[in-house]
């Protein structure tokens, strides 16, 4: 039985690279369909050339990744493997060609040369899926950072991908609107989309059932996020790892005592737990 | 003063007249023809008919008329000192309507001058009617439609095509950028408005060079994204908005022709 | 001698279809050795505010607005002194480099005043050292070849060359990695401390806010809703959450918790000291043995 996305003994270098440093060694990575995936790791952890490795658009230079069973070396599985694996990237504006909000929306489908109708239809179900069916004909400078955001997940979801990576989608956005991005991910992933969220974050990790820490191109850890931080402090560090303060508390009354039998991820659920201890 | 306030994309006016639901093709092809036509024409009369039947048309787009006015300020300068031009160096034949030291001025000069005003006006007008009603997507589909030919001899009309489209998308973008970059530098002390040309060229240096290294990122990032979603240079790709003729356009179209060789053959 | 803004308003494009009020009577100071902090939501008037301290935008009216007790709405001329004085580092500062050295770009906002080629030298090696870049190391190198982190450092250098007596920060930390972030925020700190700069902060980041700043300035839709130190501001819960606006982790867990515990300190925003204080508060209260 064969995972959604299997990566095995998979190292990359980018090919500019005069030294042929490895950006990541020796990855071996298997992900379920349906699954909730956080990436996390320092800035030149390898985490963002992970995610662009697993959607073809670099190819590995030793082991192999495969996609729902194409492999992402084979140049005439490239396409197949982009309409299954979609990627929302870092800076809202980088990542917008159009000049209206359903031009954009419509880039993908019509790469994929799909009828008018169809692409209509997907450019529609798109935009209620992200809430901005009434921004339709704005011009995308007019639209909030947020607001570009979902238009890039519209603009991925009108491909009608299986798996959907985010990298870092929130880091250039503000508490606010990094709120309302992460609540449509959770619902995308509610609905069925297997999702791969990268990001430097702490706090973001908490909203995955499964973490991959990297460090300097290779895994260093894979699990669940709480179990994560219970680890010893200095090695965290060693990983660039700062847990969210919420953690750190839980961790300072775990020595003073206090037990925690289920893993605690939010500040009403902690208030509520140690109101009602014994 | 946000640079991007000022700057309205391409000048388009929403609206649902006749004008706006024409196929855009049809209206590149009508303002082509209308500029040829203002030069043709040789009467006053001829002039002014077609300058009524353009501001039936304006009236039919239903874009309020200051639009076009403000169409007019950019060649302000030019027609007043085309116009002048033309009444104080025209030599005609016969007597000077008005002598005074070594100004004279000749009814042919002032002829010349209405005529050359006539058509600065109908020409900005034509074009301003093409620009208010069509939206810049619309517009560009419309110019790819016309250089198709040309890409049976290898020029790469589709991706013209998209780099104008790109262009278009990231000109407010670029205004921001720029906005923040001067308000970043003159707080390290940079001078914008002061000195010779030399000076404020040199002044330019800290805005320009920033500007193009984050273009160049803008574009790695880019095309990184475009490949992402399928995107792949030199394939076909189907339109949301695909240009479809309608009987409306050739009827226009026709309609059109008539009235302009009308106009140009008995004015 | 401090920086004075005393009810002040303004509106972009005033008369134009696209007029906004972006201030409304906006008192606010920073005193000298301070480190301030401003907090607000995207549009709530904080940009507007930073720049009437550097004159980036200047008063239209007099008596509003006063640096050093001098009133900028008559120095439109000399305004570049006041750019001396009143340092302004922009969001992403990173993206204003542009000289081919480093040492060359900090060196930039020094072209204005006349100095000697040995003290611009001694002002770029200064202001390298406080943001943690070795000069000998970084002197030559290209600005644009630098990691994000070491870019932004130098161009928070380039304001520190001028030696300015005030420091505005526009979110400093913004889309830095946890390590970088903490790192930058130890030199906001040492540079408030050491060189005795005053510091005003803006930011989205609650944590950073209360950890770093003496006073904080609530803004929402151009006026101050809240202002004191952290402790009395944090304690606003409601009113923040109002507005759309987070607390530090443990503050919003210690206020979940002061619903049911009566009298439990809820301005702390350490997280290891809150545990303490839990802990505290659970033995006194004969909760937990």
């Amino acid at each position: 039985m064969s995972d959604f996305i299997e990566l095995n003994q998979v190292s990359f270098h980018y090919p500019e690279n005069s030294e042929q440093q490895n950006a990541v060694q020796e990855i071996h990575l298997n992900i379920a369909s349906g699954e909730f995936l956080s990436i996390v790791g320092a800035n030149s952890s390898g985490k963002s050339t992970l995610g662009r490795l697993i959607n073809a658009l670099y190819i590995p230079q030793k082991g192999t990744i495969h996609v729902d069973g194409m492999l992402t070396s084979d140049q005439t599985m490239t396409i197949p493997i982009r309409k299954t694996v979609q990627m929302v990237f870092q800076n809202p504006d980088n990542q917008i060609v159009a000049t209206t909000v359903e031009e954009e929306v419509a880039f993908g489908p019509e790469n994929l040369q799909l009828s008018s109708e169809e692409i209509q239809k997907r450019v529609s179900e798109s935009l209620d899926l992200v809430d901005l069916q009434s921004y339709r004909l704005y011009p995308p400078h007019l639209l909030s950072g947020g607001q570009k955001q979902l238009l890039a997940i519209a603009s991925v979801l009108a491909m009608h991908p299986a798996c959907i990576i985010f990298d870092e989608p929130t880091s250039l956005l503000d508490p606010v609107n990094r709120r309302i991005i992460i609540q449509k991910i959770q619902d995308l992933h509610h609905k069925g989309i297997t999702t791969i969220y990268i990001t430097h974050r702490m706090d973001e990790v908490l909203y995955s059932k499964r973490t991959v820490v990297m460090h300097e191109g290779k895994i260093v850890y894979d699990g669940k996020p709480t179990d994560l931080f219970a680890l010893d402090q200095q090695k965290l560090l060693a990983f660039h790892l700062y847990p969210p303060d919420l953690i750190k508390t839980i961790e300072a009354l775990k020595k003073m005592g206090i037990p925690f039998p289920h893993p605690i991820t939010h500040a009403k659920e902690l208030a509520d737990y140690l109101c009602q201890l014994r | 003063m946000e640079l991007r306030r000022q700057i309205t994309l391409g000048q388009y006016v929403p609206g649902k007249s006749l004008l706006h639901a024409l196929d855009p093709r049809i209206k590149l092809l009508c303002s082509l023809i209308l500029m040829v036509v203002v030069f043709l024409i040789q009467s006053v009369t001829g002039y002014l008919v077609l300058l009524g039947f353009l501001l039936l048309l304006v009236l039919l787009s239903r874009v309020p008329f200051r639009y076009f006015l403000n169409g007019l300020k950019p060649i302000l300068m030019l027609v007043v000192l085309t116009v002048s031009l033309q009444i104080f160096f025209t030599k005609g034949t016969g007597q000077p309507l008005f002598s005074w030291w070594i100004i004279q001025i000749f009814q042919e000069g002032l002829v010349a001058a209405v005529f050359i005003f006539l058509r600065l006006i109908l020409l900005v007008f034509s074009s301003s009617l093409l620009t208010l009603t069509t939206s810049p997507m619309r517009l560009t589909s419309a110019i790819e439609f016309i250089l198709k030919p040309f890409s049976y001899i290898g020029l790469p009309t589709a991706e013209i095509s998209m780099m104008m489209t790109i262009a278009m998308r990231f000109i407010p973008t670029i205004l921001e950028e720029t906005d923040r970059l001067i308000k970043a530098q003159s707080s390290r002390g940079a001078e914008f408005e002061t000195g010779n040309m030399f000076k404020r060229l040199q002044g330019l240096i800290p805005i320009l060079v920033p500007l193009f290294i984050s273009s160049f990122r803008r574009a790695d990032d880019l095309a990184i994204a475009m490949e992402s979603r399928c995107f792949q240079v030199g394939m076909k790709r189907t339109q949301l908005h695909p240009l479809i003729f309608r009987s409306q356009d050739f009827f226009s179209l026709g309609l059109f022709i008539i009235l302009l060789s009308l106009i140009v053959i008995f004015l | 001698m401090s920086i004075e803004i005393k009810d002040l308003s303004f509106t972009y494009d005033k008369g134009l279809v696209f007029e906004k009020m972006a201030l409304r009577n906006v008192t606010f100071s920073a005193h000298p050795g301070e480190i301030v902090g401003i907090i607000g939501q995207t549009g709530s008037g904080k940009s507007t505010l930073i720049q009437h301290c550097n004159g980036l935008i200047l008063p239209i009216e007099p008596n509003h607005v006063f640096v050093d007790d001098l009133d900028l709405y008559s120095m439109k001329k000399t305004i570049s002194g006041i750019r001396k004085k009143v340092g302004l580092v922009f969001q992403y500062p990173e993206a204003q480099l542009f000289e081919e050295t480093v040492e060359k770009d900090v060196a930039f906002g020094l072209k204005q005043e006349n100095l000697s080629s040995d003290q611009v030298r001694t002002r770029v090696e200064t202001a390298l050292q406080t943001v943690g870049l070795s000069y000998q190391q970084y002197r030559e190198k290209s600005p644009i070849l630098l990691s994000g982190g070491e870019k932004r450092r130098v161009a928070l250098a380039g304001i520190l060359a001028m030696n300015p007596q005030y420091l505005i920060l526009d979110e400093p930390t913004a889309g830095l990695d946890p390590f970088a972030k903490t790192s930058l925020l130890e030199e906001i700190r040492k540079i408030n401390r050491e060189q005795h700069v005053t510091i005003i902060m803006v930011s989205h980041d609650m944590d950073e806010i209360a950890n770093l700043a003496d006073r904080i300035y609530v803004m929402d839709e151009g006026t101050v809703v809240l202002s004191g130190t952290p402790s009395e501001v944090f304690r606003q819960y409601d009113t923040l959450y109002a507005l759309g606006l987070s607390l530090p982790e443990t503050s919003r867990l210690l206020h979940f918790l002061s619903q049911s515990w009566k009298g439990i300190d809820n301005s702390i925003t350490d997280p290891i000291r809150g545990a303490e204080v839990i802990m505290q508060y659970m033995k006194e209260k004969g909760l937990w043995n």
